[in-house]
């Protein structure tokens, strides 16, 4: 299946002048993330080096090696969001998943990642779930946002 | 009429300054030797200006990196000043805080950042140790997996030095930024350990580094059982402690590219502490791996130190390790077993040595003729050495039987331009093709065989040049090619054919220089006619559109430029396939002119130089043919004696001559015949057929095993002497190290075996002398010397060696011939072509680790740590339809005899190939290979044998405990 992913991605946009992000981007968004078998692929596809690849990959956050979670939760952590108490979020979300920052939750229900300001402050604190924007969280707000997420898999476990 | 660049002029430090428009304030600054320090600079990769060490004041609202800043007319620069050197001194110290607070490795010779630190008094005695008060480190790990390199990412400071030198220099692409902000690091393909990737372990990213993260590890063998010694090795008192190291300017001892390189020699512990590369015209301080990490064979315990004489009772001769003697199958181990061949000699006084070889020799001469006694001379010794070797065996034997390994390498396509246009040489440099638009490259695995010159290719292409790769194996510039073209082996004739009627076909000629300077126009075109690029294509396994693309590319290029390799002369057609390289050049008047011509690239350091010397069974020194009785003449004026009007023998056919015993006495100087020539079986019993073998060499070798007497000699690292790159230049190698116990000279061993034979004309004490009598009886060299050459040598010819660097482009008007001449060849097939019982297609070559037979590179711990054991490769579907896995052992048979060995699984060769290295002895590709001979070049096909290839067995549980010992 992520050969096909890979394949299709190559095809719309590999032949484009300097297509390796439009093609990074398709895997991407077919997969959810770069498989470490699609680096070598696109890297003798476009006649590029692996290096030259991974480099790309890695500079990319949103470029992610493994697959994440079923959601992608993105607590904002920056200065106004702090001054609003995100990071008593943070560690109730931390002990909540189970996870830390920058790792997926072990249902595999939820990736937790760090952004640095949505430019959302006036209704800080803020977070992306999915890519969907929602401000002035509370502890117990949020709590009821994860509910949402956690409760379809322990439905099905 | 050429107007001078436009300039721009400018102030530094109130210096008025002149500069090239477009140069940096950086350039301008050193071009005026205003020094402006520098972290991630290197003037010979692209300026970055991340490192803002080499920030100035240009009067704008912030300072400006200087190395990326262009000059502009009337600019006025402070490149120091107490607010510059403040920034500098606070950007090192916010980088000494980063580096790890215990080195895990440091640079011998200091790094870039440490010396800044100690401008600023941050390191050192009195240095303030608290670097404003900052937390050390940065906790990155250390990366010690590559055998050559060892990587602390916490010393790096990201200047991006070794990324550029890997991707703009080396084009090997290997290096990269990986993650982003503090983060960050250097990254290795996939981010993998370094000794895991594709790295080459070429070094050129440890040569840029500005700080200890890439630093040289001591070369060390690791070996799990000890070296097997002659005599056994008493205990070392501890070795002195390294005084202050001397650097000599010298060459690598390696390929025919002749690198450049500084020796740091230890003289206390008589060992090179490392190398180097050195500025040049030919290397641009590039080397590869061999170059830079495999010098430590030349004090490896296995050197032989005293003259060695074969026992009375070691008679009848014949192989000497268990390991020769197994016919099929595996042999056991990389080197000759010391303890098990050493008790077959016994240790002698030279004078003991040379007398018997003398009196042998003389022997034989009396009893059998002069044409009963050979000589095997060495492309890998100095031009002295070649010359007097050759003088030797044509004055004291008084036969033409002499010749070396360029029988087995170029012989054919020397065959081919002596026929053609009358001289063997390149027609101008490898680096030339930066002239060139269009360059075309056969049968050449660049990247292996001659890794700096590829180095150029690959940057050729990369400004625009367009690559075409001829090769039926695929080699690693095909991913910088322009046109790739797999053809089926052995088809280059159809091929080139294919590619000249298309190209007359549609007029793509240079029709002047064909009517001015060629002869035989219509007979080429006779015989191409019927080699449509559709019948070519099928002879080839081809798109006949693969055909035209290259004609037309070929066809419509300003200056193109043919490179070849092994790949074409090794064959029983290799004049043929030379020949067609040579109509495609003539017929479209691609040489004389800069960026064009035909450039066979040499193998051995000193090929050109020993074929030049004369070390050729039909011609004196400078291609003289022995014929002549005019030449002949005036060589028996100049050595006081007769000489042979015979062409001699060469390499394969005094093999079999001395299997008929019409060969009867030898001396090897420095070659392996054994291991190198085809069908190794055949060589085994001409060996042991011989009455009287002499070899001389640094270890004791297959062939030596053979050997009536052994003569210890000098190796490259302890001898001065000139060697003749591919390009025609003439450098001096200069000695590092001291000779080891009584082994001599091998100038000198000559002389004194001419003299003790009663030859004249072997009175010589300085090395310089020999050179002397050689240039004086050559065109090409005449006028060189010691004196003139200088550091970075001469190309010859050199009209003026005092004011000149010599001719790069030659043929500008005519041949040496006249005119040159085209050769049609008719395609025919190879010697043995595949059959059901035999049907893999066999090709055999070289690897970049390990240089020809491998005695000097198997005993450089470096590069045997990296490959040290045989294997093949093949094609994964080849391989799954014999179910192989990676791994597995193989057994390998053609008509010849049979070896057994891993197989690897690779991309690079053709449906139905195999391609085996030759350099392992424990599974030598040559027990394979035909002895079947290029009717004109002499040259045996390595390049095409029929062979079988079937599954031995998977390596168990057993094996692999074993390996982790």
């Amino acid at each position: 299946m992520s050969s096909d992913a890979i394949d299709q991605a190559l095809a719309a946009s590999g032949h484009l002048p300097g297509g390796l992000l439009q093609v990074l981007h398709g895997i991407a968004d077919r997969l959810g993330h770069i498989p470490a078998e699609a680096i070598g692929r696109v890297a003798a596809a476009l006649n590029l080096s692996r290096a030259e690849v991974h480099g790309v990959v890695s500079f990319y956050h949103d470029f992610r090696s493994e697959p994440p979670g079923r959601h992608i939760l993105k607590l904002c952590r920056a200065e106004a969001c702090q001054a609003m108490g995100s990071e008593a979020l943070a560690g109730a979300l931390e002990r909540r998943l189970g996870c830390k920052f920058g790792e997926t939750s072990a249902d595999r229900a939820v990736t937790l990642e760090p952004v640095y300001c949505l430019g959302n402050c006036a209704a800080a604190p803020s977070l992306l779930l999915d890519g969907q924007l929602r401000g002035r969280l509370t502890g117990e707000r949020l709590d009821r946002l994860v509910d949402t997420l956690v409760a379809p898999a322990e439905e099905r476990a | 009429m050429s107007a001078a660049p436009p300039e721009v002029e400018l102030t530094i430090d109130g210096v008025v300054v002149r500069a090239p428009a477009g140069s940096t304030i950086w350039e301008a600054a050193r071009a005026a030797g205003i020094e402006i320090p520098v972290l991630c600079h290197d003037p010979r990769y692209r300026p970055v200006g991340v490192c803002r060490m080499c920030v100035v004041d240009v009067g704008g609202r912030v300072l400006a990196a200087s190395c990326v800043r262009p000059c502009e007319p009337g600019m006025k620069v402070t490149a120091s000043g107490p607010e510059i050197e403040a920034h500098r001194k606070l950007l090192t110290a916010l980088l000494l805080a980063d580096q790890p607070q215990a080195p895990s490795q440091q640079r011998p010779e200091g790094s870039d950042l440490v010396a800044l630190g100690r401008r600023y008094g941050l390191v050192g005695e009195g240095a303030s140790a608290d670097l404003l008060g900052l937390p050390r480190g940065t906790g990155r790990p250390q990366d010690p997996s590559s055998p050559v390199i060892g990587v602390d990412h916490q010393a790096c400071i990201l200047c991006d030095r070794c990324v550029r030198a890997c991707d703009e220099l080396q084009s090997n692409e290997v290096i990269t930024r990986s993650g982003k902000g503090y983060g960050a690091k250097i990254a290795f393909d996939l981010d993998l350990p370094m000794g895991s990737s594709s790295c080459v372990s070429c070094g050129e990213c440890m040569d840029a580094c500005p700080t200890d993260a890439l630093v040289n590890k001591p070369l060390a063998p690791r070996r799990r059982r000890p070296l097997p010694l002659a005599p056994a090795p008493e205990p070392k008192p501890a070795p002195p402690q390294p005084t202050a190291l001397r650097q000599v300017p010298t060459l690598c001892p390696y390929c025919g590219v002749g690198c450049s390189v500084t020796a740091h020699v230890d003289e206390a512990n008589n060992k090179v502490a490392w190398i180097d590369g050195r500025d040049s015209r030919v290397s641009d301080r590039r080397l590869c791996v061999k170059g830079r990490y495999g010098f430590d064979y030349a004090t490896h315990p296995q050197r032989l130190t005293q003259p060695l004489i074969r026992r009375e009772d070691s008679y009848p001769k014949g192989p000497l390790s268990s390991a020769l003697r197994v016919k099929e199958g595996k042999r056991p181990g990389g080197l000759v077993d010391y303890a098990e061949v050493m008790p077959h000699f016994r240790e002698a006084s030279w004078d003991e040595a040379l007398d018997l070889v003398a009196r042998r020799l003389l022997e034989i001469r009396e009893r059998h003729g002069s044409s009963a006694l050979a000589g095997f001379g060495s492309a890998k010794g100095s031009n002295e050495e070649a010359y007097l070797f050759q003088k030797l065996v044509r004055v004291g034997f008084g036969t033409n039987n002499v010749d070396h390994c360029t029988r087995l390498c170029h012989a054919s396509s020397v065959a081919a331009l002596m026929e053609t246009i009358g001289s063997g040489a390149v027609s101008t440099t490898f680096r030339d093709i930066e002239n060139s638009d269009v360059a075309l490259l056969v049968g050449t695995n660049a990247t292996s065989n001659h890794p700096v010159a590829a180095t150029f290719f690959k940057q050729a292409a990369k400004r625009g040049c367009k690559l075409l790769v001829i090769d039926p194996h695929r080699p690693q510039l095909a991913d910088f090619a322009h046109r790739y073209v797999r053809i089926r082996p052995g088809t280059d004739v159809a091929f080139f054919n294919g590619v000249l009627h298309e190209i007359i076909r549609r007029g793509l000629y240079d029709r002047n220089f064909v009517a001015e300077r060629t002869e035989g126009f219509e007979r080429l075109k006779a015989t191409v006619e019927h080699y449509s690029p559709k019948v070519a294509a099928q002879l080839c396994g081809l798109d006949e559109q693969e055909i035209v693309d290259v004609a037309v590319t070929w066809g419509s290029a300003r200056a193109a430029i043919c490179f070849w390799g092994m790949g074409v002369s090794q064959h029983v057609h290799g004049t043929d396939n030379a020949r067609c390289l040579i109509s495609l050049v003539l017929l479209t008047g691609q040489v004389g002119r800069p960026g064009t011509g035909l450039h066979p690239l040499r193998g051995q350091n000193n090929v050109q130089g020993a074929s030049d010397a004369g070390l050729i069974p039909m011609v004196f020194p400078d291609y003289q043919s022995v014929k002549d009785p005019a030449i002949r003449g005036r060589f028996e004026a100049a050595w006081g004696t007769q000489l042979d009007a015979q062409p001699g023998l060469t390499v394969v056919e005094i093999m079999h001559a001395a299997l008929l015993k019409d060969i009867r006495g030898m001396y090897v100087q420095g070659e392996n015949p054994f291991v190198s020539d085809p069908n190794t079986e055949k060589v085994r019993k001409a060996l042991a057929a011989l009455d009287f073998l002499v070899v001389q060499d640094i270890f004791m070798t297959e062939t030596a095993e053979f050997a009536d007497v052994v003569l210890p000699a000098s190796s490259f690292f302890e001898k001065t002497g000139t060697y003749t790159n591919t390009d025609r230049r003439v450098q001096i190698g200069r000695p590092v190290l001291k000779l080891p116990g009584a082994a001599r000279l091998d100038w000198d061993i000559m002389c004194e075996i001419g003299r003790r034979m009663g030859a004249p004309g072997f009175e010589f004490t300085r090395i310089e002398d020999v050179f002397a009598e050689f240039a004086a009886l050559t065109e090409s060299y005449r006028g060189l010397s010691y004196e003139s050459l200088g550091l970075e040598g001469k190309l010859w010819p050199c009209k003026d060696p005092v004011h000149e660097d010599g001719q790069v482009v030659l043929f500008e008007r005519d041949f040496p011939s006249g005119r040159g001449k085209f050769v049609p060849a008719e395609f025919a097939p190879p010697n043995e072509l595949p059959s059901p019982e035999f049907p893999f297609v066999l090709t055999t070559g070289r690897l970049l680790e390990h240089w020809h037979t491998g005695t000097m590179t198997r005993r450089a711990s470096a590069l045997e740590t990296i490959e040290s054991e045989p294997y093949a490769d093949m094609r994964p579907a080849d391989m799954a339809a014999l179910g192989l896995l990676e791994g597995d052992e193989i057994a390998v048979t053609s008509r010849r005899g049979s070896i057994t060995l891993k197989v690897r699984a690779s991309e690079a060769p053709g449906a139905g190939s195999i391609f085996i290295p030759f350099c392992w002895r424990e599974a030598a590709a040559n027990v394979l290979t035909s002895d079947a001979l290029d009717p004109f070049g002499k040259i045996p096909e390595f390049k095409f044998s029929a062979v079988r290839v079937e599954k031995l067995r998977a390596p168990t549980l057993a094996d692999l405990d074993g390996a982790a010992e």
